[in-house]
């Protein structure tokens, strides 16, 4: 059964995940207008600019967990470490759901990342983080795994975004 | 025992002594005996007592006296009737207390668990807020943010829809969460409150006052 602090520490996580979103929006955050006026409305690298927003903020949810409860540099209580365990478990099957609803394939926009690569990468990432988990209770570990994650599939991004730019440039077919 | 002393009175010696011997016998429960002239008694425990077979000793018991048939039956009948009623709100009051511990247990689970049910509430409710707070003021802020920076509508409109399906998608799965929490905690309270019921002893068809 889920504890208080559990449920506590998750739904603070979601909900501090949910106002940095919109802050991104209320303060023109210059990432994520650069992709507004840099891609076409409806084109496939607009889409993909929109998915890539979603995961982005998606696997920054554990990093957000962090800032909220774990010291950064010192050593967790087994309580925190057990805590931020189950919260990924939980994570693993938040992320699952923004999946599972691209897969059906609905024409609703339901929050959820559309793009095969992108939705690929977050398979990928789920996975890691599936047998991270299995193997390893140690918050810290579990962190740096995280981190690694986070930035590989940022480059992956970068480079899938590059690709749709050259596409842009050269051929157009993209948009 | 008022009653039977009345009864027995100025009827001599022998019917004074298998009063006295009646009286003497656990022929009524110990709780009743000792309260009958309230009613007013507490029963000790919770089982419940097993019916009286009184009759067959009222008989002996006025097997030898000098009176007529009739009368006998008649002053049996009386006696029965009255130890009878005596032992139906017996039965009563024990049920009335098992019913009594019943809802005290309850109350005092209900007690126990009265701070996980507010914070249950709390975060529903902060949930709720917090989704008619978005739909009210955020999104409005948030389209006013994108005709600030001069974001085409239709630009604007793929990315509000994205926003809100994300933004909604995580409510749900929060207030799934929470759903999932007051399922668990239901069946804590459930499963204690059926250890409660099987601590009190039901009383059996055959314990029917007749």
């Amino acid at each position: 059964m889920m504890s208080r602090a559990d449920l506590f520490r998750t739904l603070a996580v979601y909900r501090r995940a949910r106002e940095q979103l919109v802050a991104e929006f209320v303060s023109e955050a210059p990432e994520l207008y650069h992709a507004m006026f840099e891609f076409r409305p409806g084109s496939v690298a607009m889409r993909v600019a929109i998915d890539r927003h979603i995961f982005l903020w998606l696997i920054s949810h554990p990093r957000i967990y962090q800032e909220l409860y774990l010291s950064i540099g010192e050593r967790e209580s087994s309580d925190d470490e057990e805590l931020f365990v189950r919260f990924m478990k939980r994570y693993h099957d938040y992320c699952m759901c923004f999946i599972l609803s691209s897969d059906s394939k609905t024409e609703e926009p339901s929050g959820a990342i559309d793009n095969p690569v992108i939705s690929c990468l977050l398979k990928h990432k789920i996975a890691f983080l599936e047998s991270l988990l299995k193997v390893n209770r140690d918050a810290d570990t579990c962190l740096q795994g995280m981190r690694y994650q986070s930035t590989k599939a940022k480059f992956l991004f970068e480079r899938q975004f590059d690709e749709l730019r050259r596409q842009k440039n050269g051929t157009g077919i993209s948009e | 025992m008022r009653f039977l002393s009345y009864l027995f009175k100025g009827d001599g010696n022998t019917e004074e002594a298998m009063a006295t011997q009646l009286l003497a016998k656990p022929l009524i429960p110990p709780h009743v005996r000792e309260h009958d002239d309230t009613l007013n008694y507490r029963t000790p425990g919770t089982q419940m007592t097993q019916p009286l077979d009184l009759r067959p000793v009222l008989e002996t018991c006025f097997r030898n006296v000098n009176l007529e048939e009739e009368a006998k039956t008649s002053i049996i009948r009386t006696i029965l009737l009255n130890v009878n009623e005596l032992d139906s709100i017996s039965r009563l009051q024990q049920r009335l207390d098992i019913l009594y511990q019943h809802e005290k247990n309850y109350l005092t689970l209900i007690k126990d668990f009265k701070e996980e049910i507010k914070f249950i509430g709390s975060m529903q409710e902060d949930l709720r807020k917090e989704r008619a707070r978005f739909f009210s003021d955020t999104l409005k802020e948030v389209t006013e943010a994108l005709n600030d920076a001069k974001v085409s509508d239709e630009v604007a409109s793929q990315w509000l829809q994205e926003l809100v399906g994300t933004y909604t998608r995580s409510l749900d799965l929060s207030v799934g969460l929470i759903e999932e929490h007051t399922a668990d905690t239901v069946g804590v309270i459930r499963q204690q409150a059926q250890e409660i019921v099987n601590t009190v002893a039901v009383p059996a068809p055959h314990d029917e006052p007749s």
